[in-house]
């Protein structure tokens, strides 16, 4: 069926192109896209602004994840904590993201300020998938835990987090695709041109706004670099699934 | 006893030479941030430098100087003057290296060749120098015809296409521009051609000045050492050969590698423009020559004059 999915877009593409008229500018094909991605591959400088953008993309991401992870821990055990962070991540999840980008371009400068943009967008929704995996653990697997004597942080180091590894996989998941977007979108706006794929994309319109292929084959470069994250999370994530009864089946 | 003396002469005399060859130097320990387009190709000598940053977007600049990031910035000059009047960012004014790019196509659908009301005309960002210059020229009876798109490479788009695309592709007529874009879309647009130069109808309106569009601004704590002895002169001599010899354009560009994408134009463009009687409008004057010509051109925006005290 993915398979299936992909031609259907693929398909879907090759119509647009070949219906939509945009007077005179060049809207390509699945084709001419994947053969311009392919020249831009032959060049070193692409693999030097994918590595700007995969770099940043990387730090920003793991930095978050960290600081997520940290604070889901701590506010797992107390409502309290839980509730006093809450108007915190309200405030980060519904703030714009671009307002960040200019701070963060004062705070930081034009080519850290990405970065410091995915933290603090990826944030909040990484947080609420390690507080809502480390809580979704079934009551009697708590209870068996507490009564075999362990204390609270032997329980959430020995049975929630865990229990909550596949959970937190599908919020890093579903969160890369949008951090890649968010670290694209910050380039595009700080415009410092030793920037990223976001530079290239900003560049491409800047040079010739009539022709969307380099923008398109940009692009394309960024999906595929999602894709395979994502697929290779996905495989990691059926592992551990499969691992977990194996396990269960020892004791 | 002479001998003497000329022995003790020769460590003083070499150690004069060795100073000045530092400070000579001195202007490649220095950061720079430059919008792309022609600020980057006037500073183009500089570009191989370590710390030598372009911007596609000018505006994100200002906030970059608050905290005296760079020691060197070109900004359009009522920006720059702006921050150094009103958010007191610690910079002077060095001098003003572009002196006007901006030109009106015709994308040839208007059936009686004059820009009037009546027309549909494009301009790019609204209140910013090019749409100030243009009110200057023109004053404000082509309002209603005016219609804004978010920047130079839109601008370039309408040209192109004869459309604006962001307003239900409606035919345009002209299109307020800037060099090098418009060569670049002259060279492939049979049908546009150019209809005035801003520049020339500035100089006219305003009795003889200057349009001072673009100036290099150095972080105030730069001594004079750095500023007039090292960074000036090789800036002076640059632009000067580009002027001269624009072919040189190629090579200076082609000491960085990624030449588009750090200057927003390819080397042939920038040759062809300057080729086509500078029509980037790069220059060299200081700051301190043309004082007038800048605070008129402040004047235009509703800027508060440059003192001494703001000149490097």
């Amino acid at each position: 069926m993915f398979l299936l999915g992909f031609l259907f877009l693929i398909g879907v593409w090759f119509l647009v192109s070949a219906i939509v008229d945009l007077n005179n500018m060049i809207f390509p094909s699945p084709y001419v896209t994947f053969k311009r991605m392919f020249e831009l591959l032959g060049k070193g400088s692409t693999y030097k602004y994918l590595g700007f953008s995969v770099i940043r993309l990387l730090i920003g991401f793991a930095v978050s994840f960290v600081l997520a992870f940290l604070l889901g821990m701590l506010v797992n055990n107390s409502e309290a904590l839980y509730n006093f962070f809450t108007p915190v991540i309200t405030f980060l999840k519904a703030a714009p993201t671009a307002t960040f980008v200019f701070i963060f371009l004062v705070l930081f400068g034009g080519r850290n300020a990405p970065a410091w943009v995915v933290i603090l967008m990826t944030f909040p929704i990484l947080y609420e998938s390690v507080v809502s995996a480390l809580r979704s653990t079934p009551k009697d697997m708590l209870e068996a835990s507490q009564i075999d004597g362990a204390s609270k942080f032997k329980t959430l180091i020995r049975v929630q987090i865990p229990l909550g590894i596949p959970f937190i996989t599908l919020g890093l998941l579903s969160t890369f695709g949008m951090a890649f977007k968010v670290e694209i979108m910050a380039e595009i706006i700080t415009g410092i041109t030793k920037g990223g794929i976001g530079t290239m994309i900003k560049i491409s319109n800047l040079l010739d706004g009539t022709d969307l292929t380099n923008m398109f084959a940009y692009s394309l470069m960024a999906i595929i670099l999602v894709l395979i994250v994502s697929i290779s999370s996905s495989i990691v994530k059926s592992k551990i699934n499969t691992i977990k009864p194996s396990k269960n089946s020892g004791n | 006893m002479k001998k003497l003396m000329l022995l003790a002469a020769i460590p003083m005399v070499l150690c004069g030479c060795k100073t000045k060859n530092e400070s000579n130097d001195a202007y490649k320990n220095l950061s720079f941030i430059v919008p792309t387009g022609a600020p980057a190709i006037a500073m183009a000598e500089f570009a191989s430098l370590e710390g030598f940053e372009t911007t596609t977007d000018p505006s994100t600049i200002v906030p970059l100087l608050a905290n005296g990031k760079y020691d060197v910035a070109v900004l359009p000059t009522n920006v720059g003057a702006t921050a150094i009047n009103v958010k007191k960012v610690p910079y002077k004014i060095l001098s003003t290296i572009t002196f006007g790019n901006l030109f009106i196509g015709s994308t040839g659908k208007d059936s009686d060749g004059v820009m009037g009301s009546d027309d549909y005309i494009v301009s790019f960002q609204q209140g910013a120098v090019p749409d100030k210059i243009f009110h200057y020229v023109y004053g404000n009876d082509l309002d209603s015809a005016l219609h804004y798109v978010s920047g130079a490479s839109d601008a370039a788009k309408c040209l192109k296409t004869g459309k604006n695309l962001a307003d239900e592709s409606h035919d345009v007529d002209y299109v307020l521009l800037a060099e090098p874009a418009l060569t670049k879309v002259l060279e492939t647009t049979t049908s546009a051609s150019v209809y005035a130069n801003l520049q020339e109808l500035y100089n006219t309106k305003s009795g003889g000045l200057m349009l001072t569009q673009a100036s290099v601004f150095v972080k105030n704590t730069l001594s004079d050492d750095v500023v007039k002895e090292s960074l000036l002169p090789v800036l002076q001599s640059s632009i000067n050969q580009l002027i001269k010899e624009p072919d040189s354009i190629t090579s200076k560009m082609n000491k960085v590698s990624d030449t588009a994408t750090i200057f927003g134009v390819e080397p042939e463009y920038a040759v062809k423009t300057m080729k086509n009687a500078n029509k980037m409008g790069i220059g060299c004057k200081l700051a301190s020559e043309i004082k007038s010509d800048i605070n008129k051109f402040l004047e235009i925006f509703g800027v508060s004059p440059i003192t001494d005290e703001n000149i490097a």
